[in-house]
């Protein structure tokens, strides 16, 4: 059985422009396949369809062509059965009772969650623990800083030992620690064998978190593999750190662009696609007396913003 | 038996939330208090302008007692629009709908956990007064119950119809309008105000044959006259349960087809 698959997958909303009334299709025929325990980044920039997927994947929307399961349940037909089985967490707005304190609100989703007491009571006390929330739990939601409320959030996720987890934008917000902290929980969920699905502008999420990438632009999946091939594939550049032993001059070669300059060092990018590599690297093995040099792919910020800006559509 | 363990969760958590703010509830009851004062004065003149000790069989302070609990009944009453308009505005909704409870059980048991205790607190307030006011102790025990056993059917009729028009907001965004009309309609034809026994024959023949009054009239009168015809309205309340419930069971099942959740 696999944890997600689609077929065709295509949700078109409508919407009103004065009298007139016009489609937009925000998922276009999507066909996925994710086996259980995988961790898959779905990426895509502001309005690329993401969050309509994860809404049709965890049943909340209805599609308006197409077939999906999810852990072998159609979601919109089976949403309590499939809810019994998934854990969501929307980063941008809680799923936690705002007036109550944060440990009745892991309770009450226990209960919800058909938990029988001892069985929550347990799960609360591990999930305190992994989470450090021992202090907060007599707090009123209300009264949680956002890296409090989001780990509280995750933990409320976890609490019935979700088999796929619908992550979007878990980490949206948090400062560096609280990230840390929450894709430690999210790799560890995966490795007891949860399925995680996430959707991230945050590059450190991605390459953290997940080990396949699925890229959508415009409702249409353009990218799936892995998350290395994905800095390899999409931009085909290449940033070379020099390190010499004598003061250095920008060199001047054409397709290379001089990044940064120091006194002894230099940052340089070109395109692999256009100028070999070996040629960029023996001009500059021939012009300075190299002390270092390392070759390297852009890092995934730079992908995600090329995917962001267009350049695919460009190329 | 799972589906009603997890509304007892519900009911006991929202009775937790409700609590968490008493300077709010306080707020309410005060406001009760600013109405009854009102009423009070304006029924003692009536009854002195009219020269009679019973108006629609009432006596003042039986009079005074049917509007608290008229007012205990609209006043505690869970404001679904605001509720799930909400929901669907901010895109909450997303967080509720992922979860392995019915949305309308989840709403049914919120409400009733916010309204119960507000409901016996407002009776309880305004008794008091006019109590004190009159110098007669209005409410018997018979007449308690008797309101309580009718106000629990009618509880389930108000959720039914005003859920079903604050679902509209699946596509709508705001069922305010819609609500705010009905609400209106409930003071004006279910008796809020004045007992059906006072109202024009015309009127009274219009508000009897539609379901408003069994919201509030109904369970009200009961408080003068404990158990007088009261099989009668239960039975009132059991079809239109079945016709309101039927109604938002459609509603939600065609609004919940027809949502865009909002936000990334």
């Amino acid at each position: 059985m696999l944890a997600v698959k689609t077929e065709r997958l295509t949700k078109v909303f409508e919407r009103r422009e004065g009298r007139r009334r016009t489609a937009h299709v925000a998922v276009d025929a999507v066909d996925l396949e994710i086996g259980l325990g995988e961790a898959v980044a779905f990426i895509g920039p502001n309005g690329a369809g993401k969050s309509t997927m994860i809404k049709m994947l965890t049943g909340i929307l209805h599609p308006t062509t197409g077939a999906a399961e999810v852990l072998g349940l159609v979601p919109w037909k089976a949403r309590q059965q499939l809810a019994l089985q998934v854990g969501t967490v929307f980063g941008q707005r809680s799923q936690l009772w705002f007036h109550l304190p944060a440990g009745d609100t892991l309770r009450l989703l226990g209960a919800i969650y058909e938990l029988p007491p001892a069985a929550v009571r347990a799960r609360n006390a591990e999930l305190v623990e992994r989470f450090a929330l021992q202090d907060l739990l007599l707090v009123p939601v209300r009264k949680l800083s956002l890296g409090q409320r989001m780990r509280f959030e995750i933990a409320a996720s976890l609490i019935h030992r979700p088999k796929v987890l619908f992550l979007d934008e878990p980490t949206v917000g948090l400062d560096v620690i609280a990230k840390a902290e929450v894709r430690e929980v999210i790799r560890e969920a995966n490795r007891d064998g949860a399925t995680v699905f996430l959707t991230s502008h945050d590059a450190g999420d991605i390459e953290s978190i997940a080990r396949r990438a699925i890229v959508i632009d415009e409702g249409h999946v353009v990218f799936d593999d892995k998350v290395s091939q994905l800095r390899r594939q999409w931009l085909t550049d290449k940033v070379v750190d020099l390190r010499s032993e004598e003061e250095v001059a920008p060199p001047d070669l054409p397709g290379v662009v001089v990044e940064k300059v120091s006194r002894y060092g230099l940052r340089l990018r070109f395109s692999a696609q256009e100028l070999p590599v070996r040629q960029v690297v023996g001009h500059l093995l021939e012009r300075y007396p190299v002390h270092d040099i390392t070759i390297s792919d852009p890092p995934l910020e730079s992908v995600i913003a090329a995917i962001y800006q267009g350049r695919a559509a460009a190329r | 038996m799972k589906g009603l363990r997890k509304l007892l969760a519900v009911f006991r958590a929202y009775l937790r939330s409700v609590w968490s703010y008493p300077g709010a509830e306080a707020l309410r009851s005060i406001f009760l208090i600013v109405i009854m004062v009102v009423f009070l004065s304006l029924w003692r003149t009536t009854y002195d302008a009219m020269g009679t000790a019973h108006l629609g069989g009432l006596t003042l302070p039986q009079m005074l007692e049917y509007l608290v609990g008229t007012e205990a009944i609209v006043l505690s009453s869970p404001a679904f629009a605001a509720r799930i308009g909400d929901d669907v505005r901010t895109g909450g909704l997303a967080s509720q709908l992922t979860r392995p409870v019915s949305y309308i059980a989840f709403q049914f048991a919120a409400a009733a956990a916010e309204s119960w205790p507000r409901l016996v607190l407002n009776l309880l307030i305004g008794t008091a007064l006019v109590w004190a006011v009159t110098g007669v102790l209005p409410l018997t025990a018979a007449g308690a119950a008797a309101y309580l056993i009718a106000y629990l059917p009618a509880f389930a009729l108000y959720a039914c119809l005003f859920l079903a028009l604050a679902l509209t907001s699946f596509w709508l965004e705001d069922a305010w309008a819609v609500t705010f009309v009905a609400t209106r309609m409930v003071m004006i034809l279910g008796g809020l105000l004045v007992p059906l026994s006072l109202f024009p024959p015309a009127l009274a023949a219009i508000a009897r044959i539609l379901p408003l009054q069994l919201m509030v009239y109904g369970p009200a009168q009961q408080l003068s006259h404990p158990f007088s015809g009261i099989a009668a309205l239960l039975l009132m309340q059991g079809i239109w349960l079945a016709i309101l419930g039927s109604a938002l069971w459609l509603t939600y099942a065609r609004g919940v087809r027809a949502l865009h959740v909002h936000g990334g």
